[in-house]
C-alpha cells in the first residue's frame, strides 16, 4: 500500500480520502462550519455509524464551537462531547478503525486527523444459540460484534486478572483477534505458544474462527477436535477458571477454546447447571451413545458376516427372515444405508425450514418402511443404522470423528470381522494415546492413572466435592 | 482415490452373503447296514411369520456323507451352529456313541452344549418331526435337566465320561399314549455301548 500523507489543507484532505475510497458509494463527507470560523469534515460509512453520535457528539459541538481554528488536540480533548475519541497518526489504525465504524475529523490546519469511536451497526441479540441449549442455566450466547462478546465474558469473571489481548490477524480482513485469559491461572507457556502459533500464521482472510482454529490446532488431520468451540459465555468463562485461553475472532460467535481435550467432548452445559446425579446420568448415556453410534454397524456387519453363531438362535432366524430377498451382502447394505442417512442429516441442515417436513417425511419413508417392503434393505439394518445415526447426534462435538470411526470399522468388520473391528479400535486407542492439545496429552484424565482427581471426567463430582482450582493439568503431565 | 475406491470395495465384498439354513436339531436313525440322518431345519420367511421346521433325511454310511448328502437335497450350506439336540435311536445308541461323539466335537460348526438324547423303543426321526415347533425338543430337555427328570448331558460332558470309563448315562425319550414326546427314563452306556435304561426320578442324584 502507498503511503498516505495528510496535508493541513482540509480541502486536500477531502479529496484525498475521496480518491483513495473511490467507487465506494457508502462514504459519507460531512463538512461541518461554525459561525466562528471553524472548519471541519467528518468521514464515516453509511450503515456502520450511529447517526444519533454523530449529530450529537460530533456536529452540533464543531457548529456551536466558539474556535476559530482548532489543534487535533482541542478538537478531540476540548470541542467534541464523546467519551472515545483520539489523534491518531498511524495510518494503519486510522484506516482500520476508519472501516470498522468509527469517524475520522479533519480539521482546517491540521494534518493529523482525530478518530472517534461511533459505531452503531446492527446487532443480533445475544440469544441462546442453537447448537448449545441448556434445559436450565444461562441462555446468553455470543454474536458476531466483538465487544460485546467481550463484555460478556468479563460480566461473568470480576477479576482484576482476566486479560484481552487484542492481534489482528488478516492481510484482507485485517480482522481483530482476541486472546483472553486469566493471568496467574493460565500457564504463560500456553499464552506464549498460543501467540507463536498465531503470529506464524499469514492468512488473507480470518472470517471465523475456524479459519484460525483448523491453522493453529494440533493434529491437523484429525478428526477428533483439538481446539475447543463454544457459543457460550459461561462456557468461556468455566474454562478460564479452569486456566485455559480462549480466542475471540471478531466477526464470528463462536470462540474457541485450548487446551482442549476429549473428555470436554461428553460435557455438556446442563452437567453442571442441574442436579450431579442426574448430570451423571446423562453423561453416561452421552459415553454410552458415542461407543453405541460407533460401534453397532461395524459389530452387526461383523455379526451378520463371520460371526452367526455368537447371535441368539431366536434372534439369527428373524434375522435372516429379514434378510431373505435382499440383494446385497450385510456390509454393502449397512453402508449403503449410512450413506442414505447422512444424505438425508446433509439436506435436512441445507433445506429451509419450510422444506425440511417434507424432507424428513420423505427420508423416513425411504429409510424405512419403503426400503424394507422392497427388499431394498433388511429391517434390522435399518434399526442398526437408525440407532447409530440417533445416539451419533448425543455427542455433536465427536460427530466428525464418529462419522469416520463408523465407516472405518465397517470397513474393518467386512473385511476381518470381530477381529478386525477390535484391532482398529486398539489402533483408534493408540492414535487417541498419541494425541496432545497445546501440548496437554489429550486422554488426560480418562486412562487410569495413579494420583489424579477424576472429579469431572466420566462423571461430574458433586460441586461440594469440587476443587475450587480445578486445573486442567499440572506441570508434570504436559507432554514434551 | 481410484485404489482407494477399490481397496473399500474389495474390503467390503469380503464375508459371504450366504442364506443361511440354521438347523435346529439332527435325528440319526440306523436303517440295515447304513444311517439316516434327518435334519430339522428352521424357516422363517418373514418377521411377522413364527419359524417353523422343515424335514429333510439322506442315507450314507458314516457321518460326513450323511451332512453332504443332507445338503445336496438342501442346495445350500447346512448350517449347525445353532443345532441343539442330536437324537438317536436305539440300534445306533447299541452300536456305541463314541465315535459319533467325538466327530461332533471336533466338527467346527457344532456346538459343544449340543444334547444327546435316546428314543426309546422307537424312530429318532419320527420323535423329531412329532412336534412342529422348533426348539420344542431342547425346551423339553432343558426343562428336565433343570428339574432334574433327565440327566444334563451336553455333547462335551457326554465324550468326557465315554473316554474316562466308557460309561454314561443319556436322557431317553418316547412317544406316549397321547402321541406326545415324553421322557422315557435314563439310558445306560456301558464300553460306550447302550446297556440298559432306568426308570423314575433322577432326584436321587444319579444325574451328572
Amino acid at each position: 500500500m502507498e503511503e498516505i500523507v495528510f496535508t493541513t489543507n482540509l480541502e486536500q484532505n477531502i479529496r484525498l480520502m475521496q480518491e483513495i475510497f473511490q467507487g465506494d458509494n457508502t462514504l459519507v463527507v460531512r463538512r461541518a462550519q461554525s459561525p466562528h470560523g471553524l472548519t471541519c469534515a467528518a468521514f464515516f460509512f453509511d450503515g456502520m455509524v450511529n447517526g444519533i453520535a454523530i449529530n450529537q457528539s460530533i456536529v452540533r459541538p464543531i457548529v456551536s464551537s466558539t474556535f476559530r481554528r482548532a489543534t487535533a488536540e482541542e478538537l478531540a480533548q476540548t470541542i467534541l462531547q464523546i467519551n472515545d475519541s483520539r489523534v491518531e497518526t498511524d495510518n494503519n489504525k486510522l484506516f482500520a478503525s476508519f472501516l470498522y465504524g468509527d469517524t475520522v475529523i479533519f480539521t482546517e490546519g491540521e494534518s493529523r486527523p482525530v478518530v472517534v469511536n461511533t459505531k452503531g451497526f446492527a446487532l443480533r441479540s445475544a440469544s441462546e444459540p442453537e447448537n448449545e441449549r441448556v434445559l436450565s442455566g444461562p441462555r446468553e450466547g455470543f454474536t458476531e460484534c466483538f465487544m460485546p462478546n467481550l463484555a460478556l465474558i468479563r460480566r461473568r469473571l470480576n477479576d482484576k486478572r482476566l486479560k484481552f489481548t487484542f492481534l489482528r490477524i488478516g492481510t484482507r480482513t485485517n480482522t481483530v483477534v482476541c486472546l483472553c485469559y486469566l493471568d496467574g491461572v493460565c500457564e504463560h507457556k500456553l499464552i506464549g505458544e498460543i501467540k507463536k502459533r498465531l503470529s506464524q500464521i499469514d492468512p488473507d482472510s480470518i472470517l471465523d474462527s475456524n479459519y484460525l482454529s483448523e491453522r493453529i490446532r494440533d493434529h491437523r488431520w484429525s478428526p477428533f477436535p483439538t481446539m475447543g468451540t463454544t457459543e457460550r459465555p459461561d462456557v468461556v468463562a468455566a474454562r478460564l477458571v479452569e486456566g485455559r485461553c480462549a480466542i475471540i475472532v471478531d466477526g464470528s460467535p463462536v470462540v474457541l477454546t485450548a487446551p482442549y481435550l476429549l473428555q470436554e467432548c461428553f460435557q455438556s452445559n446442563d452437567d453442571y447447571y442441574v442436579n450431579f446425579l442426574q448430570a451423571n446420568l446423562s453423561r453416561i448415556l452421552r459415553l454410552t451413545g458415542f461407543v453405541f453410534s460407533v460401534c453397532v454397524p461395524a459389530v452387526y456387519v461383523a455379526l451378520m458376516l463371520y460371526h452367526r453363531e455368537l447371535v441368539p438362535a431366536r434372534l439369527l432366524f428373524a434375522v435372516s427372515a429379514a434378510q431373505r430377498g435382499v440383494p446385497l451382502p450385510s456390509g454393502w447394505e449397512t453402508l449403503l444405508m449410512l450413506f442414505v442417512l447422512e444424505a438425508l442429516k446433509e439436506a435436512g441442515a441445507r433445506t429451509p425450514g419450510a422444506m425440511g417436513q417434507t424432507m424428513s417425511i420423505v427420508g423416513g419413508l425411504v429409510l424405512g418402511q419403503a426400503a424394507v417392503s422392497a427388499r431394498f434393505a433388511a429391517a434390522p439394518t435399518v434399526i442398526v443404522v437408525a440407532i447409530a445415526g440417533v445416539t451419533g447426534l448425543m455427542v455433536p462435538k465427536l460427530q466428525t470423528a464418529a462419522l469416520y470411526l463408523r465407516f472405518g470399522l465397517l470397513a474393518a468388520a467386512a473385511a476381518y470381522g470381530l477381529y478386525g473391528v477390535g484391532i482398529a479400535m486398539a489402533l483408534v486407542l493408540a492414535w487417541l494415546c498419541n494425541m496432545h492439545s497445546f501440548s496437554i496429552p489429550y486422554l488426560l484424565n480418562l486412562v487410569p492413572r495413579v494420583g489424579i482427581e477424576h472429579e469431572d471426567a466420566y462423571l461430574r463430582a458433586p460441586w461440594f466435592f469440587m476443587r475450587h482450582d480445578r486445573f486442567p493439568v499440572k506441570k508434570e503431565d504436559r507432554h514434551h | 482415490m481410484k485404489r482407494l475406491l477399490f481397496a473399500l470395495s474389495l474390503l467390503l465384498l469380503c464375508g459371504c452373503a450366504r442364506e443361511v439354513s440354521p438347523v435346529s436339531g439332527l435325528a440319526l436313525d440306523r436303517i440295515g447296514d447304513q444311517y439316516r440322518m434327518t435334519a430339522e431345519i428352521v424357516r422363517q420367511d418373514s418377521l411377522d411369520a413364527a419359524a417353523a421346521p422343515a424335514y429333510l433325511s439322506a442315507t450314507g454310511r458314516d457321518l460326513p456323507e450323511l451332512l453332504r448328502g443332507i445338503e445336496r437335497v438342501l442346495g445350500n450350506e447346512l448350517y449347525l451352529d445353532h443345532a441343539q439336540v442330536l437324537l438317536i435311536d436305539e440300534e445306533v445308541a447299541s452300536d456305541g456313541i463314541l465315535e459319533l461323539a467325538d466327530y461332533l466335537c471336533q466338527h467346527e460348526d457344532m456346538r459343544l452344549s449340543l444334547r444327546i438324547a435316546v428314543v426309546r423303543g422307537g424312530d429318532a426321526a419320527a420323535l423329531m418331526q412329532q412336534d412342529d415347533e422348533v426348539f420344542a425338543l431342547s425346551d423339553l430337555l432343558d426343562l428336565a435337566a433343570e428339574q432334574h427328570t433327565l440327566p444334563d448331558m451336553p455333547l462335551y460332558r457326554v465324550t468326557e465320561v465315554l473316554h474316562a470309563d466308557g460309561t454314561a448315562i443319556l436322557p431317553a425319550l418316547k412317544i406316549d399314549e397321547f402321541k406326545q414326546i415324553a421322557p422315557a427314563g435314563v439310558a445306560v452306556f456301558a464300553n460306550e455301548k447302550l446297556s440298559c435304561y432306568l426308570d423314575g426320578d433322577m432326584e436321587d442324584g444319579l444325574d451328572a
